[in-house]
C-alpha cells in the first residue's frame, strides 16, 4: 500500500492519456471547494452547539461558529506554504490521500464536535485539521497539471481551479439537501449531514488520488517543442522554491494576487446586501423577503461568472501571455469599478449586473492564472511549493479585502451618506487596489539566470 | 470510453451545482421588483 502512494508508482506509462488527469484534479478541488459553502452550516451548528432553537436570534453564536471557516482558510494558506516542498517530493497521490484524510477527517471531527456540543472540537476538526487538507488538496493537482500541459498551462490550471469554484456551488445546496433529509423535530440534521458529506467527498477524493499520474522524466506532448528564447517571460529553466521566494518576482506576484483577490472580494463578500441597498428599497416584511431572494440571486449569478472566469481567462492567458492578461484584469477591472457608481445613479440594474459579472470573472481568472504565471517565471521543478507560498497572499487578501470594504462602508453610512450611495467610495478604493496590482505586474521581469537550477 | 466516464463523473456534480446556482439567480430577473428610488416615493 505505501508503495502505491509513492511518487514512483504514479509515473505514467508512455501510452497514458494526459486528459485523464484533469478529472482527477477537478474531483479533489470540487470537494475541498466545499469550504466556500460553509455558511449554510452557520445557523444549524450554532443552534446545536449552544442548545438553542433554530428560530432564536443566533447572531452571537453564529459569529463563534464562523471561526471554523476563518481557521480553515488560514490553515489553507499556511499548510500550502509549509508543506509545499513535501508535496513536490511525495507526489500527487500521497498528497491527495493526506488531503482526503485531513479534509474528510475534519468533517467527521466536526460532526463529533456537534454531537458532543463542543465548539472547540468543531473549530479544531473542521477548521484546523480540515484546513490542512484544503492546502494540500489545493496545490498538488495544480502542480501536476502544469507538468502535464506545458503547452497550455493556463487552461490546465484553470480547469482545476474552476473545480474549486464549483465546489462551493455544490457544497452549499448539497448540505442543505442533506440537512432537510436528516432533520427531525429535535435535530437540525447537521451531524449526519457532515458524516454523509465526508462519505461522498471520500469517494471523489480517492477517485482523484487513484487516477492521478505524473509524467515520466523528460516527457513532453507529442509534436510540442519548448520555446527557446522566443519569449523572455517564459523561462525554460527552473528555480527552487527556497531561492524563488527570495526573488523580487515572487513578491511582485504576491502583490498581484493579493490585490486581485482583495478587489474581487469587495463585491463578492457583500454582493447580496450591496444589490439590495443600491437597487431595492425597503418595504414590508414580504418585500424584504423578496429583496433577500433577489440579492441572493445576484450572489448566485456572480458565483457562476466566478467559476466560468477561472477557465476562460486562464485559457486566454495561454494566447496573450500571463503579464498581458493580468494587465487586462487590472485596467479593465478598475475601469469597470469606476463605472459602478454611474450604474447606481442611473438605477440601471442590467448595467450593474453586467459590470460586476465581468469584474468577478476576472477575480476568478486571477486565481486560475497565477500557477501558470509562476510556471513561466520559475519553471515546473517546484512550482507547487512556490504556489503554496504565494497562496499566503490569498489569506492576507481574505482578511484585508472585507475589512477595508466594511470599514469604509460603515464610515460613509455613519457620515450620513444614503446606503444606496455608500458603496461608491468602496468602488473607488477597489480601483486603487487594482492600480497597485497593475504596478506590481508591470514590475515583473524575467528571473535572473543566477537563480536558475544548475 | 473510460475517458468519457471519468469526465462525466466530475461534470455531473459540477453541472448540478451550476444548475442550482442558476435557479438561485432567477429572482434577479423578475421584473416586478421596483427600484429603490421609486419605492422611496
Amino acid at each position: 500500500m505505501p508503495q502505491f502512494l509513492d511518487r514512483a508508482a504514479t509515473v505514467a506509462a508512455p501510452d497514458f492519456n494526459r486528459w485523464l488527469v484533469p478529472p482527477a484534479a477537478i474531483a479533489v478541488h470540487m470537494c475541498i471547494g466545499q469550504v466556500y459553502g460553509f455558511s449554510v452550516f452557520n445557523k444549524p451548528l450554532a443552534a446545536e452547539i449552544f442548545n438553542q432553537p433554530l428560530t432564536a436570534n443566533l447572531a452571537a453564536e453564529i459569529s463563534e461558529v464562523q471561526w471554523a471557516y476563518s481557521i480553515a482558510l488560514i490553515m489553507l494558506g499556511l499548510s500550502a506554504a509549509v508543506f509545499g516542498k513535501w508535496v513536490e517530493r511525495s507526489g500527487p497521490r500521497k498528497t491527495m490521500v493526506a488531503s482526503w484524510l485531513c479534509f474528510c477527517g475534519g468533517l467527521l471531527l466536526g460532526a463529533l464536535g456537534v454531537k458532543l456540543k463542543s465548539l472547540t472540537l468543531v473549530l479544531f476538526g473542521y477548521g484546523f485539521v480540515g484546513g490542512i487538507g484544503l492546502g494540500l488538496g489545493y496545490i498538488s493537482p495544480v502542480s501536476t497539471l502544469v507538468k502535464w500541459f506545458p503547452d497550455r498551462p493556463g487552461m490546465a490550471t484553470g480547469m482545476a481551479i474552476m473545480g474549486f469554484g464549483g465546489g462551493a456551488l455544490i457544497g452549499s445546496p448539497l448540505a442543505q439537501m442533506l440537512m432537510d433529509f436528516f432533520k427531525t423535530g429535535t435535530d437540525t440534521g447537521a451531524t449526519n449531514t457532515l458524516i454523509a458529506m465526508a462519505g461522498i467527498y471520500s469517494f471523489f477524493m480517492l477517485f482523484g488520488a487513484a487516477l492521478v499520474r505524473v509524467p515520466a522524466e523528460g516527457w513532453k506532448p507529442a509534436g510540442w517543442e519548448p520555446r527557446q528564447k522566443s519569449d523572455a517571460m517564459i523561462s525554460a529553466a527552473s528555480v527552487p522554491v527556497d531561492t524563488a521566494w527570495r526573488t523580487p518576482q515572487f513578491w511582485f506576484l504576491w502583490v498581484v494576487l493579493c490585490m486581485n483577490v482583495s478587489a474581487g472580494i469587495g463585491v463578492l463578500g457583500r454582493a447580496s446586501d450591496m444589490f439590495q441597498d443600491m437597487f431595492l428599497g425597503a418595504g414590508d416584511a414580504e418585500q424584504i423577503k423578496a429583496n433577500a431572494a433577489i440579492g441572493a440571486g445576484f450572489a448566485g449569478l456572480l458565483s457562476i461568472f466566478n467559476l466560468g472566469g477561472r477557465f476562460v481567462w486562464s485559457s486566454v492567458s495561454d494566447k496573450t501571455g500571463r503579464k498581458r492578461v493580468y494587465c487586462i484584469y487590472f485596467i479593465l477591472g478598475a475601469a469597470l469599478y469606476a463605472l459602478l457608481p454611474w450604474a447606481q445613479q442611473t438605477q440601471s440594474r442590467v448595467l450593474f449586473v453586467a459590470l460586476t459579472a465581468v469584474i468577478i470573472s476576472m477575480y476568478g481568472g486571477g486565481f486560475a492564472t497565477i500557477p501558470a504565471y509562476l510556471k513561466d517565471m520559475f519553471g515546473t521543478y517546484q512550482v507547487g511549493a512556490i504556489h503554496g507560498r504565494l497562496i499566503t497572499s490569498w489569506s492576507m487578501a481574505a482578511v484585508i479585502g472585507p475589512l477595508l470594504i466594511n470599514k469604509l462602508y460603515a464610515s460613509r453610512v455613519a457620515a450620513g451618506v444614503p446606503k444606496a450611495e455608500a458603496y461608491n467610495g468602496t468602488f473607488y478604493l477597489m480601483c486603487g487596489l487594482l492600480a497597485l496590482g497593475l504596478v506590481a505586474n508591470l514590475l515583473v521581469s524575467p528571473v535572473d539566470a543566477k537563480h536558475h537550477l544548475k | 470510453m473510460k475517458l468519457l466516464c471519468y469526465w462525466l463523473l466530475v461534470a455531473i456534480p459540477l453541472g448540478w451545482g451550476v444548475t442550482k446556482s442558476v435557479q438561485k439567480s432567477l429572482p434577479l430577473f423578475r421584473s416586478d421588483a421596483k427600484p429603490a428610488a421609486v419605492q422611496a416615493k
